[in-house]
């Protein structure tokens, strides 16, 4: 699987790649700001150390806001792109 | 407390029930919570239809949930939404009363809203009139 998903934006110690993922969710069809809302909702579920990965059509969500919510709150993150519409996010609390 | 510690402010001023400013208010407190700030939304005018008990499942934009599900995630996201009629009369007229306010929504007046904006507004928050 891991194969056929392209790295786009690395913002971690490259161990997100192979992470255990703990939650995730799809965001695919959400209106804004659902993708970043929903993200940062699950994330405040999880425990330090966790992955969240969160699947998205949307290339703002996947490349811009997304990150820039990571950035914000200083968690690593790993996004992925899975096909040409579809990005995963991986996120580490 | 530090610059870099002290919590960014958004406190949004909203006085229509039209869609198209109703949705981006809304999104934008859901959007300010997410990004870590402190949010307040305060109602008026028309502003107030969509805290009355019912009001926001009625405004609704292709390609979007209704604004009943953003009342209620940005109240559960800690957005603190508030209720402002001019005067006791005009709430009556609005069929607004303390009874059918959504819940979670609190009255306050205009000194309540500045009391927090003025202090936002002079650390650099952002008071915006929707």
């Amino acid at each position: 699987m891991l194969g056929e998903l392209k790295v786009l934006i690395n913002k971690s110690h490259n161990d997100l790649l192979k992470a255990n993922l703990v939650k995730s969710f799809d965001s695919r069809g959400m209106a804004c700001p659902y993708p970043s809302f929903e993200t940062v909702k699950a994330m405040n579920s999880l425990n330090t150390g966790d992955v969240l990965e969160i699947v998205t059509d949307s290339d703002e969500s996947a490349l811009k806001s997304i990150p820039s919510v990571c950035e914000n709150r200083k968690w690593e993150f790993l996004v992925l792109e899975e096909s040409k519409d579809v990005w995963r996010i991986r996120i580490k609390k | 407390m530090s610059e870099q510690q002290r919590q960014q402010e958004v406190h949004i001023v909203l006085v229509s029930n039209d869609p198209n400013r109703a949705y981006p208010a809304f999104t934008l407190a859901l959007g300010a919570v997410t990004m870590g700030a402190k949010c307040k939304l305060y109602c008026t005018m028309s502003g107030l239809d969509l805290v009355k008990k019912g009001g926001s499942s009625k405004i609704t934009m292709p390609g979007a949930p209704p604004l009943d599900k953003y009342l209620k995630d940005a109240i559960d996201a800690g957005v603190e939404v508030t209720a402002c009629g001019p005067s006791k009369e005009m709430l009556i007229q609005m069929g607004i009363t303390k009874d059918n306010l959504e819940q979670g929504v609190q009255f306050e007046d205009v000194i309540g809203f500045l009391k927090a904006a003025l202090p936002a507004s002079r650390n650099g928050g952002m008071v915006l009139f929707i």
